[in-house]
């Protein structure tokens, strides 16, 4: 039986959201995820009983050729799922599946979809972060308050020194009534706590890699995101300042990368006076994330609203 | 390697650890020969220094890295310890992306030979590129298929940058995509009344949304595309 569903989407509206919506697109083609009961509950649910990860790698492409995209999940050289995980995101009654995809053969799974099951249809939302954002979703997904409401830690990159390490940002949403949105600022808590476990593992750094999954090589990372945490939490409106300034300075062009992406976030006067002169750097990759962090129209991203906005 | 000596009921063992060598402007130059000549059948108009450029955006030429590793044990019965010295270049852990899953000049997957010999590694690397570069071409067939008017056809050089998106990790958040000049919110289909043309994304980060601008440029294909372009490797003939 050929099944048409109408994906209640009308229009594309990306830009400025971390989750972009795609709306109203044309019928999605046959796909047994389509047909499946997607309420929490049927028995047996989509949730307790997933289907095989090839289902629904079909269902996404469908989804995703169906919104105006051209899918190349499945492609050969193309994307795959690396991970996805169907829950009760919006309380609606109704699963949501969560998936994040990655390119083949390279380190990736930075993006992270979410189709939601509606009355009228299905709606899709697209984000991504860092590489492996998208590899574990289910662990991505928490009840933090432990009030039956579920949110998505997306961890974004706060910069990386390449071929050395990589400074992650994790920010919280939750479902708000019209996308998910952005709600790192409701979970102090959870920033507190991870600010008091880099206190504690960073002078505890090792050569080897520890239990924790640190090593002394991670240390510029893990101290940059230490001093994001304490903006974050207003702890210090310009935490970070003297690490930053000291990678502007280094012979190291990689330090010096890391160091324009750490002051475009840091954003006080004294961190755009050292982006104005990386912005002469002899480095192509150094003096255009400067001169690009410098520009008049640069705009703040929102997928780290919560961490910028306290700068 | 180990050895395991036994005589009687004692034994002792003597570890001899085999590991990489330094990278120097001879080796360089050999890389990048090597690297030219992987790319020597690219189409007419292709860089050709691409593949070069790509390896040192990947890996800044070290097939290998000075650091301390426990040395695996597998079938020896000797307890190695720690070895300082230069092995295989790993990817270094990021989020839920484990360290040691990709490896060497090209940071391909991780496997035996590729993490200790660098032409399997590079070999693999151009095999891993060229299918990006068919993702691509099949992306552009079906762009321009779906598309009235039918956009214009990419240069090589276009092809290139959607293909090195692809082999960045950025899928399906395309480098060029087309624009419809009367009705710029329309993903594809009849531009009436207009032309499409290819334009730079102008929603360029991951997930297709201009959330990374400026901050994360590591989340940004344009970013990331234009730096294997503008990067000059060792060595470049």
């Amino acid at each position: 039986m050929r099944v048409v569903a109408i994906v209640s989407l009308l229009s594309v509206f990306c830009g400025w959201v971390p989750f972009c919506v795609h709306a109203a697109g044309p019928a999605v083609p046959n796909s047994t995820l389509t047909a499946h009961d997607w309420s929490v509950n049927a028995s047996p649910n989509l949730a307790g009983n997933p289907p095989n990860v090839k289902l629904v790698e079909r269902f996404i492409a469908s989804i995703e050729n169906s919104v105006g995209e051209y899918s190349i999940l499945g492609e050969e050289g193309g994307e795959y799922v690396c991970s996805f995980r169907f829950a009760d995101l919006r309380r609606d009654g109704f699963l949501s599946l969560v998936a994040g995809i990655g390119v083949v053969d390279r380190p990736s799974c930075r993006g992270v979809e979410i189709i939601d099951k509606t009355v009228s249809g299905f709606e899709l939302y697209s984000s991504g972060g860092d590489i492996g954002a998208g590899s574990d979703v289910s662990a991505k997904i928490r009840d933090l308050r432990h009030d039956g409401h579920l949110e998505f830690l997306l961890s974004s990159g706060l910069g990386s020194i390449p071929q050395r390490c990589s400074a992650n940002w994790t920010a919280i949403y939750a479902w708000t009534g019209a996308n998910y949105t952005d709600v790192s600022d409701r979970f102090k808590d959870f920033y507190r706590g991870r600010l008091q476990l880099l206190d504690k593992a960073i002078p505890a750094l090792q050569p080897a890699r520890g239990a924790n999954g640190y090593a002394l090589s991670d240390k510029e990372c893990l101290e940059a995101e230490a001093a994001a945490l304490q903006r974050f939490l207003g702890i210090s409106s310009d935490a970070g300042i003297d690490q930053a300034v000291r990678l502007a300075t280094s012979r190291d062009r990689a330090e010096r990368e890391f160091a324009t992406e750490l002051l475009a976030k840091i954003g006080t006067p004294k961190a755009r006076e050292y982006l104005a002169k990386l912005a002469g750097d002899q480095d192509w990759t150094v003096s255009t994330y400067a001169r690009n962090a410098l520009a008049p129209n640069a705009k703040r991203p929102k997928v780290a609203d919560a961490f910028t906005r306290v700068n | 390697m180990s050895v395991k000596a036994m005589a009687d009921f004692a034994a002792s063992c003597a570890a001899v650890p085999i590991l990489g060598w330094a990278l120097n402007s001879s080796i360089s130059c050999t890389i990048s020969s090597e690297l030219k000549q992987l790319y020597s059948s690219a189409a007419t108009g292709s860089t050709t220094q691409l593949l070069e450029r790509l390896a040192y955006t990947e890996s800044s030429y070290d097939q290998f890295f000075s650091k301390s590793l426990k040395q695996p044990q597998t079938h020896s019965k000797c307890s190695l310890g720690r070895v300082i010295g230069l092995w295989p270049h790993e990817n270094f852990a990021n989020g839920d992306v484990e360290a040691g899953d990709f490896i060497g000049l090209m940071q391909v997957p991780n496997s035996e030979t590729s993490a200790w010999n660098w032409i399997t590694n590079v070999t693999a690397g151009a095999k891993v590129f060229n299918t990006k570069l068919k993702t691509a071409q099949h992306y552009r067939s079906n762009r321009r298929k779906e598309d009235t008017p039918e956009p214009a056809d990419l240069t090589a050089s276009q092809l290139e940058d959607l293909a090195l998106g692809v082999y960045k990790g950025f899928g399906r958040t395309w480098y060029w995509v087309p624009h419809c000049s009367v009705n710029p919110s329309l993903p594809k289909g009849n531009c009436a009344g207009g032309t499409w043309q290819w334009v730079k994304n102008p929603t360029p980060c991951i997930g297709n949304t201009t959330a990374c601008i400026p901050d994360g440029p590591a989340d940004n294909v344009l970013v990331q595309v234009d730096k294997v372009k503008n990067t000059s490797a060792p060595c470049e003939m």
